[in-house]
């Protein structure tokens, strides 16, 4: 009994050495990980850190899960391993508050990909604003479906969901004004969940006779809406696009379920974050202005928020061209 | 005198409880620092409460699924009191609680006139949340300017420490010192024979769901506390989480059988182990706490049986 004790108190010792005089680290944190677009931020992330000389830990929770991601948060503030949190949020208030405790512990906190409410984080990282990325979804549908009008359906993760609720809003209003032969029906729900996404779409389908489009808000709600379509043997009557990345909808585009996805580059996502995270951090970063962050040059910065630039659009002739 | 083998074997759920509490604690170097128990004292509160609510009814054989929906629901009609009606924040969520006991009094009345309640808390666990959806709207309540109470310490301690002590302690009273808890352990070994017996079996069940409401309740008013905001879909699975407490806390999930002080060990355990584990690398955390718990209900089931062969040989 007494040897265990001790191998286990030489455990805990292994494993709790080490950490003093480590350098300043960056604790990235996705909605969630294991998925295609997180995992491209990463890459971007840890260009940049290694650009910069600086530690990065990218990990976070299995579930967009607002309530485990503010816990993690809350933890990782307590713990002391890290000096910067670098988060794409799940809620702006849930996750918020957790932010701004870690705040208030002396990290520095920036947001990346999905904001928190404003008082809790230093900058966020936009990839494209709100009304560019809600203005080229219904764009790239009205234009698919010509003088055709009917309803167009949005498949969200949740409604409250930051830039998923930003993205509804402007949709619909835009909708309204340029192209009013469009309906645009109210939010249904797939809780980042892909099988979830596909029923919701059939539903959808079902239930609307006069659906003639889908728009998904999410990278698992835009090939949830596809398979649902193709399963449903609609292709070609129902027009699904949204925002999603190169990998999740290559077979939706090559089959021409799909004709347009819209998306910023993830990569470079990561890379800004990490770089903003670095200029908070030597006290080089304006609340406005223009900054250079290494191979990104003369980034807007404007009222403590970070712009990417103008949102991609992905079709069957460039898809190959990008593997997040 | 010497414990008999069968007793100790008994005891194997709160000797697996306590070695999983000792090994997190020490593996994992986040624990050595202060700041990390409080964080997790505080934030473990409603899951704790939930926890010790639970665990009279899991006594009587019972269950109670809708505490996450009903806590919720609560939080959410506070909000709705403190925004639209502009009541002071400490008074809206006291009211809050109360709507709490209010829909733990239609529970109790679904499986007091015998609707099983696995059956009447899942349907209504649904209908909670559904309802805390409706009163919430798209916009969820936030600024209630409460985080002082939530951030304040007695003698260094997070004040929920001793609200769960509180709790505990009158618990522990009312299931081991008074014929209330005679009653709920007779009700979950028998409950024909409980009523044979003239035992209040209606009244005693009605009771304890209007109880797990009204704590449901305090646990709602502490998750707005918590995250500064009313929302209808926080704190996911919060329910299996308290339930997970009580079970790795010795009681038998068949009824029966229990300690409050096996619970409290349960919590810690449960709160801790969580919170260790996400000191771990995502991509294993989940096989982690999945393994962990298989291993501890192997081991518990393996005890037991061998308990009972031992009692057997002997008798």
């Amino acid at each position: 009994m007494k040897r265990l004790l001790g191998f286990l108190l030489l455990a805990a010792a292994c494993v709790g050495c080490g950490n003093t005089n480590r350098p300043y680290t960056v604790a990235f944190m996705p909605k969630l990980v294991d998925i295609p677009y997180f995992k491209a931020c990463q890459r971007g992330a840890e260009e940049a850190a290694k650009e910069l000389d600086l530690a990065l830990v990218y990990d976070g929770t299995t579930k967009a899960d607002k309530t485990l991601q503010a816990d993690l948060i809350k933890q990782w503030a307590a713990s002391g391993k890290y000096d910067c949190l670098a988060v794409a949020c799940n809620d702006p208030d849930v996750v918020g508050t957790a932010l701004a405790k870690a705040r208030s512990r002396g990290l520095t906190v920036v947001t990346y990909d999905a904001d928190a409410r404003p008082d809790a984080r230093q900058f966020f990282v936009n990839m494209a604003t709100y009304d560019a990325v809600a203005h080229a979804m219904v764009d790239a549908m009205a234009e698919e479906l010509g003088d055709e009008g009917g309803q167009v359906g949005l498949l969200t993760s949740w409604v409250n969901a930051p830039n998923q609720s930003e993205w509804a809003k402007r949709i619909k209003s835009y909708a309204k004004e340029k192209y009013p032969r469009l309906t645009i029906l109210d939010e249904e729900e797939h809780g980042e969940d892909r099988a979830a996404g596909v029923t919701k779409a059939k539903a959808m389908i079902q239930k609307n006779k006069e659906l003639k489009g889908i728009i998904g808000l999410t990278s698992v709600a835009v090939p949830a809406a596809a398979e649902a379509v193709r399963q449903e043997g609609k292709k070609g009557q129902i027009k699904v696009t949204g925002v999603s990345t190169p990998r999740d909808m290559r077979d939706y585009l090559k089959d021409d379920t799909v004709k347009t996805v819209i998306l910023w580059n993830p990569v470079d996502l990561g890379y800004l974050t990490v770089h903003v995270c670095d200029k908070v951090r030597k006290g080089e970063m304006p609340e406005n202005g223009t900054i250079q962050a290494g191979r990104l040059k003369d980034v807007k910065v404007k009222d403590r928020e970070v712009l990417l630039g103008e949102p991609m659009k992905f079709t069957k002739e460039n898809v190959d061209q990008y593997d997040f | 005198v010497k414990p008999r083998l069968p007793t100790l074997l008994r005891g194997m759920p709160l000797a697996s409880a306590a070695v999983i509490l000792v090994l997190t604690v020490t593996l994992v170097p986040a624990f050595r620092n202060a700041a990390y128990w409080e964080t997790l004292a505080q934030d473990s509160f409603p899951v704790a409460v939930l926890a010790l609510a639970l665990a009279p009814i899991i006594l009587t054989g019972g269950i109670d699924l809708s505490v996450r929906s009903v806590a919720l629901f609560s939080g959410v009609v506070a909000g709705f009191l403190f925004h639209d009606l502009g009541w002071p924040a400490g008074c809206a969520l006291a009211a809050g609680i109360g709507v709490g006991a209010l829909v733990g009094l239609l529970n109790g009345g679904l499986v007091s006139v015998g609707v099983l309640p696995l059956v009447a808390t899942l349907a209504t666990r649904e209908l909670f949340r559904g309802l805390a959806a409706a009163v919430s709207g798209k916009e969820p309540v936030r600024g209630f300017g409460l985080e002082a109470y939530w951030e304040a310490r007695w003698l260094g301690v997070p004040v929920q420490v001793y609200g769960v002590l509180l709790l505990a302690g009158l618990t522990y009273v009312v299931v081991h010192h008074t014929w209330v808890g005679r009653a709920l352990f007779a009700l979950g070994d028998n409950e024909r024979a409980a009523r044979f017996a003239g035992l209040p079996v209606r009244r005693l069940k009605l009771g304890l769901y209007v109880w797990s409401g009204l704590v449901a309740g305090l646990a709602g008013a502490a998750v707005v506390l918590k995250n500064d905001v009313a929302h209808p879909d926080a704190e996911g699975g919060l329910e299996l989480l308290a339930i997970a407490c009580v079970v790795l806390g010795g009681v038998r999930i068949t009824g029966g059988y229990g300690h409050v002080g096996g619970v409290l060990l349960g919590v810690v355990t449960v709160c801790v182990l969580v919170a260790g584990l996400l000191s771990i690398d995502s991509r294993w955390r989940d096989l982690a706490t999945g393994a962990v718990l298989v291993a501890v209900a192997i081991g518990n089931e393996a005890a037991a049986r061998w308990a009972t062969r031992l009692d057997l040989k002997t008798d």
